[in-house]
């Protein structure tokens, strides 16, 4: 059985040191061009691939629940476009995929 | 409105799915055989659900601990490209900082990038120190009640969607924020090429080509508003 204190320790770092990274290279960071466009463009896409991710996890091509979570990602959508306030579309989108899991 | 009071507002959809998440981590970590107190001092130190998750079920497999940190160096890279967007908002002592970066998950990540221009100075700081904290605190929580009596709970179904909610609004903001259709070709893009090529690690693979999209292919300056 693995020791957990080493398991801890192993794991903290390799979360730890990826995120603390450009921090690290602050300052150089900042003088490249590439990575302020980086800095400017990805977090559009990071925030797409999360919701990707989250789908995937959930297993979007499952039915039902692939499908009531497409129906409470278009709920939120709308929500948000209509209204756009930011717990009210997440309350609508969670409303409407608890209500379609449980009663479809 | 107090910056504690909005990131505990803003954090309310992260508390609905890390509880539960950190619940069935910590009854799989006791599961496995480990004293209840080590599941909670995980998430303390690790805080990564995702990382968390793939090792305790390759622990429970018999894996090394070589195998568990190949297996995971994927999904912690991921979170290498958070940090450039809070080089100059972390302005904190050492220490703090040190703390706030670790801190940088997904879901803070998605809120304090959407979110950062609700206060300025100070207020900011103490904006994005609550949110951090509170998001810490619900992971470790979830796992500390999980390895207690996760046995005897009944977690209801579907409560994560409240995490995939999050993403999507933030999604929304950040793609008028951008005033720009680009990001979802590019994420698009990424996210087909990632699943040729790394379809174990869609979100990490994802990423990366994303990343080298937009190097190649920036949004302009003036299309984000600042």
């Amino acid at each position: 059985m693995i020791k957990p204190m080493v398991a801890c320790m192993l794991l903290s770092a390799v979360a730890f040191v990826p995120r603390v990274f450009p921090f690290l290279l602050g300052n150089q960071l900042k003088k490249s061009v590439h990575l302020n466009n980086l800095a400017r463009s990805l977090p559009p896409c990071i925030m797409l691939l999360l919701v990707a991710h989250a789908l995937q996890t959930g297993e979007v091509l499952s039915y039902p629940g692939g499908v009531c979570q497409v129906l409470g990602i278009l709920a939120i959508i709308v929500t948000h476009l209509i209204f756009r306030k930011m717990l009210v579309s997440m309350a609508v989108g969670f409303f409407v995929y608890q209500a379609l899991l449980h009663y479809v | 409105m107090n910056p504690f009071s909005k990131a505990f507002g803003l954090s309310l959809p992260v508390l609905f799915t890390y509880i539960p998440l950190g619940l069935v981590f910590g009854l799989l970590f006791e599961q496995a055989g480990y004293g209840w107190y080590w599941a909670p001092l995980f998430s303390l130190f690790v805080f990564a659900g995702a990382i968390q998750f793939v090792a305790i079920m390759l622990i429970a497999a018999g894996s090394s601990m070589l195998g568990i940190v190949i297996a995971v160096l994927p999904l912690a890279l991921r979170n290498i490209f958070y940090g450039l967007s809070f080089l100059d908002r972390y302005r904190f002592n050492f220490f703090t900082r040190i703390y706030m970066a670790f801190g940088l998950v997904d879901s803070t990540y998605s809120i304090l990038v959407t979110n950062d221009q609700l206060f300025e100075g100070q207020e900011d700081k103490k904006f994005c120190i609550s949110l951090t904290v509170l998001h810490h605190f619900y992971w470790v929580f979830g796992t500390f009640v999980g390895a207690l009596v996760g046995s005897k709970i009944t977690v209801p179904a579907g409560l994560e969607f409240a995490l995939t909610a999050l993403f999507v609004v933030m999604a929304i903001e950040q793609l008028e924020k951008s005033k720009s259709l680009k990001p979802i070709l590019i994420a698009g893009v990424g996210l087909l090429v990632a699943a040729m090529i790394t379809p174990s690690y869609l979100l990490a693979g994802g990423l990366f080509i994303s990343a080298i999209l937009c190097m190649i292919f920036p949004l302009k300056d003036k299309a984000v508003v600042a």
